[in-house]
């Protein structure tokens, strides 16, 4: 399309080198919105599966690949299995949260999550702008809100 | 006989709908493969957007740059099937140093990421593409295409050519290829490009050759007893496409602004991904250096540095 505003269009190319479905860009997106609709909802019949919790043995194993020198020590499981957060060797701790069908991990110096405790659950905030808050409820959340953060600011 | 250009890709357009419906199918019957409909849902909407975001003026601006190019260039290249045939070549080429350097150097990785930040590997997964990154790729890899007397129409073409050629390859239902496999990148050499096994960074940025990764000592090819585990070195939290448009532009603003010399900003901007003045992240080259240092191995070949910030594979 630029080429030819520009007047520098092939000279034998056909009509075709317009660069659209239809000529109409609103309806070429409706077009594409609706067969972006039809894939998705395919995919979600298809391979509907509900997320299992993450486990204790999910986490290890993910961590092991993810970071192999991560040595985990003690383990910190959310009850409706949405993460679980793991103390290293060093003070460090390293956090594994669903995605969907996938997990994702997240490793932290000693000292440097910011985490804070509210109404006994621990709550993650963001680290990069990849990430997103995540609150995780089990016993003991609270005594690791308050090793993590001493001073327990928002 | 001069050659014409038709818009392969809005041609395209239907078959991918159709061997997207066909993948799925296949790989719920085969169990090779998997889909999340959250995943695709949000590749599919990166690719919506990448064709909608250079319509924002990008396309216009490349458009000048090119016919300024042509104009001002003492070289004319004919507009013959031959010409046609050097220049998807010449394009190719392009595109393998283009694919390297958007793997290791953040300003491109910042726009690349967002093709890798899927832990799927299906047909979706090659329409995730950036919003951000066209105008500069093409602007600065495309344009001495123009200078070198290739007609910016015939450029366009080639590039389609190269877009349609890795759409195929984004998927785990086809195994090995053969010999086919010794000139041509396959879905078996690219899912090892976007692997994140410490063996596998940095490997195989080929567009339609694979003789560029051969070349140049890039080439890792896959191995039966690793599996590739794909996505980045530090996956994103969210299906958000606007985060994962966004977020290592994000996380470059936020190094740079903290950053506490020219040196540093450099570094954090120009640097390999997971750069960092105290060595504190994780480049690609270190992932594979602690990867050896614990398997009692040599580092892994293929060599080029990549990783961690948005941690990590088509244009």
């Amino acid at each position: 399309m630029w080429l030819r505003l520009q007047g520098l269009s092939n000279p034998t190319a056909s009509e075709t080198d317009n660069k659209s479905m239809t000529g109409n860009l609103l309806i070429d997106s409706l077009i594409s919105l609706a067969a972006i609709a039809l894939m998705v909802g395919l995919a979600w019949v298809v391979f509907r599966a509900p997320p299992g919790p993450v486990t204790q043995d999910a986490a290890a194993e993910r961590l092991a690949f993810d970071e192999p020198d991560f040595r985990p020590q003690h383990w910190l499981i959310d009850r409706e299995g949405r993460a679980v957060m793991a103390e290293g060797a060093g003070g460090d701790i390293a956090l594994v949260s669903r995605l969907g069908l996938d997990l994702v991990t997240r490793r932290f110096p000693a000292g440097a999550m910011r985490v804070f405790e509210e109404d006994g659950a621990l709550v993650v905030r963001p680290s990069d702008p990849g990430s997103r808050r995540l609150v995780i409820e089990a016993d003991g959340a609270a005594e690791w809100a308050r090793k993590i953060n001493p001073a327990g600011a928002k | 006989m001069e050659f014409e250009y038709p818009d392969i890709v809005s041609y395209a357009v239907p078959a991918f709908l159709v061997l997207v419906i066909i993948e799925i199918i296949a790989a719920r019957l085969t169990g090779r493969g998997r889909y999340e409909a959250r995943d695709s849902a949000a590749s599919l909407i990166m690719g919506f957007g990448s064709q909608i975001a250079p319509l924002l003026g990008g396309l216009f601006v490349i458009g000048a740059v090119f016919v300024a190019a042509y104009e001002l260039t003492p070289f004319k290249i004919p507009n013959t099937w031959w010409a046609v045939l050097l220049c998807l070549v010449a394009d190719d080429l392009r595109y393998y140093w283009f694919h390297r350097i958007s793997h290791e150097r953040r300003w491109f990785w910042a726009s690349h990421v967002i093709h890798h930040s899927s832990q799927h590997y299906n047909l979706t997964t090659a329409l995730r593409q950036t919003w951000t990154g066209n105008i500069l790729a093409s602007l600065l890899f495309k344009t001495p295409l123009v200078f070198m007397g290739f007609h910016p129409a015939m450029v366009a073409f080639v590039g389609a050519i190269s877009l349609l050629y890795q759409f195929w390859i984004h998927t785990e239902l086809i195994d090995r290829m053969g010999p086919f496999e010794w000139i041509f990148n396959t879905p078996s050499h690219h899912r090892v490009h976007h692997a994140t096994n410490p063996r596998y960074l940095d490997a195989n940025y080929a567009g339609i050759l694979i003789i560029w990764d051969r070349m140049f000592g890039t080439f890792t090819p896959e191995d039966r007893a690793e599996k590739p585990r794909y996505g980045i070195i530090k996956n994103l939290g969210t299906f958000n496409p606007l985060v994962i448009s966004f977020h290592e532009w994000i996380g470059i603003a936020k190094d740079v602004s903290q950053a506490k010399s020219l040196k540093e900003v450099a570094g954090y901007t120009f640097g390999p991904p997971g750069w960092s003045p105290d060595g504190s992240r994780l480049t690609s080259k270190m992932i594979k250096e602690r990867w050896a240092r614990i398997h009692g191995e040599a580092a892994p070949v293929s060599s080029s540095p990549q990783a961690e910030p948005a941690a990590q594979p088509a244009e």
